[in-house]
């Protein structure tokens, strides 16, 4: 029956699964060192969803008023509830400002200054003088379709370096070569049903969050950490999957964005008796504080009686005392998304949002050059040859336990740039490559043809409702043991039905159902990670609030969580330090302080 | 020679029809286009019913649950499902534009959904754009200079910046370009709108020192001049986006740098 | 078809060609509302006198010119015309080539005619 699958293989220095920002950050850096590079995408690049970014990228060019790479260093340790890596974060900050000029110089259409220079709006958390002055305006931005002008920009950039697409290609598993190093990727494509073989030096994942994994979140359908589920199945952990950042302005009912841009530009969150609630929570940064922090003030409202509408279940973003040139230059897409979703005039009326799962902080571990690294022995960062992982697929860490808006745009250029010239630096264009173990292919064409032939009684989706719904009601803002003790129960309910289900379609051709079956069986693996991660991280910290053990404890949760999760469904975890040391002396170490907005 | 009618194996038969929801009172009669290339049969138009009080209000809601609970087969893209990434460009009542942004409120009747025209159909709604991602890679669409790199970013008044509103916004769904009878007829020649919209986007930045450059390469009697001004692109581009004035806009600098 | 989807579209290349034809169509679609007017009324003019009265009418030297200019600028503009809808509707090339020659060959054909009637009636 495998027999039956018509295989092609292919041989490059590198090979990119995803082309969203950090994929093409890193095709474009590794085909600028001379390295054949392919980019495999399981949607045309601009499709990807760094398109739907929309505030901005933070960088302390200093365009609106003083700022310091350093501010921005400790508002990112802040932000992460000092669960970021500090080496790594000092990297990002200060590459920050070269990579931004970088994006600018190949084209990206940043909104502009009267002098001339790229805008910057404040964002949440974004704070001068360590925390003290006031918020900072250090988000660069292209009105509010940031992602849409990087990404694109950055598909431009890889027209021009002809780098090598194979788009509409979904990547099965990981071929991994006896020794634990990784030597490949198997993809399947869709445009005519064929198998392709890609042999590497490196492959870099920059496959994207899991977003999916929730009912209601910002991510588009094609969120769902292809990537990670990789690497999970190749036996490598995933770390603090625990930790899921809940956007505080999704619409109501649609789950779709509406930028902390809104806030930065003025806008203002209401209550059911139009109170800025949020001067009770943080009293210096209001509105702008971190995203876990008005996530859990939102919730808080609602709960106590003072959301609005008919249920009493949201809250209400003003914009109504914002100038409407304001809204048209700065804002212009956010008027059409609530007009459109919410059948709202944001001149005149509040827009319903509500929480909404937006970002995993969890990912592949690497380090900040893009290596992924994993637990061997007692050491922590030892290297897994020839694979690397960039973007939200990544976990560096450098958004720790809650990543600060703006900073995840960033992250995409800077660790996709990272990534591909470590491959520059460290490979010879063109060497010659071992062949692939013989079996290599094996385990993903297995898992092909199983799902293609499925001929149980459960409908994947029904499956994949029920985990979302697990998800949504078992690890959302607040948590508690009881929740996740029954949202483990419940996915593993779920993962026992895995085994019975059934598929109408067995073609290869655009067999969507089929996809849809892997990318489901792809989160499942992820959802496991984050609920038995939350439930064994008893502190609060970040993104991650337990009501059962509300502060944080850096006497015994210092620390990352690493976690492995088998094809039975079976989770292992183990913890790494956290790194609380600095890349250079340029700077000295944030130690941990209460975190108050 | 213009083909006026489809040839026959591709002439669109009356398909399956699935049953109506239980206890639905209020549903809607979606008529999609099924094709499967693993068949040799013809082209179909399949019937489904969905009851509107449990589904979302785009189109692409109904889709979803025509895929979730009636028929897993139905195949078409999505992603974003804001009206961001174009996945889902499809010709809905007759007209090009996103399923996602789409209210189903909004059509009279029975909705019906096909693939974005004149492009060969890889399955269902599934067009293959290689031909006009091919076209947008010929236009050499990045930044391109000659002067020295500044070091930090390149000044650009707010009134430069401007000029790109309305262009930098595309989203390359190729909704104005597969609505163009022009590029029905030469689609393997003419540019597009969509195309010839984002060569004007670097015609009309700033930065770029190549006008004249991206001018020379458009100056053909098919690339660029097959534009009759039909304005099928603007009307149906579901950004609000103006492709025709941004072709007439180039067409404007063809005439200047000969007076 | 084997050819890459870059080669399909990036054919022959760029004919460096179009922006005279475009802007004559339009020029002369501008021209010739004046042109076609001017002569409608003095065709009504000429029509009152009967065969002779015409002849004579028209046979006037700035009436004549007047015409004359009319019938070579309206059959330029039918040509550029045609030689659009040619364009845009055949796509063989031995028809194409064919039909554009006898487009072109069929308005300068009418165009001298009408110009050599013209002179025959000075």
């Amino acid at each position: 029956m495998i027999q039956a699958y018509n295989i092609i293989d292919h041989t490059f220095d590198v090979v990119v699964v995803g082309a969203g920002g950090s994929g093409l950050r890193a095709t474009v850096a590794c085909v600028e060192s001379g390295l054949s590079t392919a980019c495999i995408s399981k949607v045309f690049p601009t499709r990807s969803h760094t398109v739907a970014a929309q505030g901005g990228i933070a960088s302390s060019l200093g365009n609106m008023g003083p700022d310091d790479w350093r501010w921005h260093m400790y508002d990112t340790v802040k932000g992460s509830d000092w669960l970021g890596d500090q080496d790594a974060i000092e990297y990002m900050v200060r590459e920050a400002v070269p990579s931004i000029i970088e994006l600018e110089h190949y084209g990206v259409p940043f909104s502009r200054t009267e002098d001339g220079k790229i805008y910057q709006r404040p964002f949440g958390g974004m704070t001068t003088e360590f925390g003290k002055g006031p918020a900072a305006q250090r988000t660069c931005a292209a009105a509010d379709s940031t992602g849409h002008a990087i990404l694109h920009t950055l598909y431009q950039q890889s027209l021009k370096h002809k780098a090598q697409f194979f788009v509409e290609y979904f990547a099965l598993d990981l071929i991994m070569d006896e020794e634990g190093a990784c030597r490949g990727v198997v993809a399947w494509n869709l445009a005519d049903g064929t198998i392709h073989r890609f042999r590497a030096q490196r492959v870099i994942l920059a496959t994207g969050g899991y977003g999916r994994a929730y009912f209601s979140c910002t991510a588009a359908h094609t969120c769902t950490g292809d990537g990670n589920a990789m690497t999970l199945r190749a036996g490598l952990p995933t770390q603090d999957m625990e930790f899921v950042q809940f956007h505080p302005t999704g619409i109501y009912g649609a789950g779709v964005l509406i930028t902390e841009g809104v806030r930065g530009e003025g806008g203002i969150l209401r209550n059911n008796s139009g109170e800025r609630f949020m001067e009770r929570y943080a009293p210096t940064y209001k509105d702008l504080a971190s995203r876990d922090e008005v996530s859990r003030s939102m919730t808080m409202e609602i709960r106590e009686g003072r959301g609005v509408g008919e249920k009493g279940d949201h809250i209400h973003l003003d914009l109504t005392h914002l100038d409407p040139n304001v809204i048209n230059k700065r804002l212009p897409g956010i008027a059409k998304h609530a007009k459109v979703f919410a059948g709202v005039d944001v001149t005149k009326q509040p827009i319903p949002v509500i929480p909404t799962c937006h970002y995993n902080m969890g990912g592949v571990q690497t380090n900040f050059h893009g290596e992924v690294v994993t637990m061997k022995g007692d050491d922590p960062h030892s290297p897994v040859p020839g694979l690397m992982a960039v973007g939200e697929a990544a976990c560096v860490s450098v958004h720790g336990a809650n990543r600060l808006g703006s900073n995840s745009l960033l992250d995409l250029v800077v660790f996709g740039r990272a990534a591909g010239l470590r491959c520059g630096a460290e490979l010879v264009a063109g060497a010659t490559q071992p062949e692939l173990p013989a079996t290599g292919n094996d385990r993903a064409l297995e898992r092909l043809d199983r799902t293609r032939h499925a001929k149980g009684s459960i409908a994947p989706a029904a499956l994949r409702d029920e985990m979302q719904r697990t998800m949504q009601d078992c690890a959302a803002v607040f948590r508690t043991g009881e929740s996740l003790e029954e949202g483990v129960q419940r996915l593993d309910a779920m993962w026992e039905k895995k085994s019975d289900i059934g598929l109408a379609d067995r073609s290869l051709v655009w067999n969507s159902e089929l996809m849809e079956a892997l990318e489901f069986d792809n989160l499942s693996y992820q959802a496991v990670a984050t609920m038995k991660g939350a439930r064994n991280r008893t502190e609060s910290r970040g993104a991650h609030s337990r009501e059962d053990h509300v502060s944080r404890d850096d006497q015994n949760w210092l620390k990352h969580s690493l976690i492995w999760v088998n094809d039975e469904g079976k989770a292992k975890i183990d913890y790494r330090p956290v790194k609380l040391e600095t890349m250079t002396d340029d700077v000295e170490v944030f130690p941990p302080q209460k975190r108050v907005y | 020679m213009v083909e006026f009618s489809l040839p026959r194996n591709s002439q669109v038969v009356k398909g399956k029809e699935h049953l109506k929801p239980k206890d639905a009172k209020r549903t809607k009669t979606f008529k999609i286009y099924r094709w499967d290339p693993d068949k040799s049969a013809n082209p179909r138009l399949d019937t489904y019913h969905v009851d509107l009080d449990k589904c979302g209000p785009m189109v692409l809601d109904a889709l979803q649950k025509i895929k979730t609970e009636q028929d897993t087969t139905l195949t078409y893209r999505r992603s974003c499902r804001e009206g961001v990434c174009g996945s889902c460009a499809m010709n809905i009542d007759g007209r090009n534009t996103l399923a996602c942004t789409k209210p189903i409120e909004d059509i009279r009747g029975d909705v019906k959904i096909y693939p974005l025209p004149h492009m060969p159909v890889v399955k269902d709604l599934v067009p293959d754009l290689n031909v006009p991602y091919a076209q947008y890679a010929m236009i050499e669409p990045w930044m391109k200079t000659e002067s020295r790199m500044p070091e930090r970013e390149r000044p650009q008044t707010p009134e430069e910046r401007e000029q790109l509103d309305g262009l930098w916004e595309c989203i390359l769904c190729f909704c104005c370009q597969t609505s163009c009878p022009s590029y029905w007829w030469n689609g393997d020649r003419y540019l597009g709108p969509a195309v010839l919209l984002q060569a004007y986007r670097w015609i009309a930045d700033s930065r770029d020192e190549a006008t004249g450059e991206r001018l020379d390469a458009l100056e053909d009697p098919f690339r660029l001049y097959r534009c009759h001004t039909i304005m099928s692109c603007t009307k149906t581009c579901p950004k609000g986006l103006n492709p025709a004035l941004a072709i007439a806009e180039i067409k404007k600098k063809m005439v200047e740098r000969t007076i | 078809m084997s050819r890459s989807f870059e080669s399909q579209v990036r054919g022959l290349g760029t004919a460096h060609e179009g922006l005279h034809h475009w802007t004559a169509q339009r020029l002369t679609a501008l021209a010739n509302l004046p042109l076609i007017t001017v002569s409608l009324l003095l065709l009504c003019q000429a029509s009152k006198g009967g065969y002779e009265g015409a002849a004579s009418f028209i046979g006037q030297p700035l009436v004549a010119a007047w015409f004359g200019l009319t019938l070579i600028v309206a059959f330029y503009h039918a040509a550029l015309g045609l030689q659009v809808v040619i364009e845009d509707y055949v796509s063989a090339k031995g028809s194409k080539i064919a039909l554009l020659f006898l487009v072109r060959f069929l308005a300068a054909l009418c165009a001298v005619a009408g110009l050599a009637s013209l002179i025959s009636l000075l």
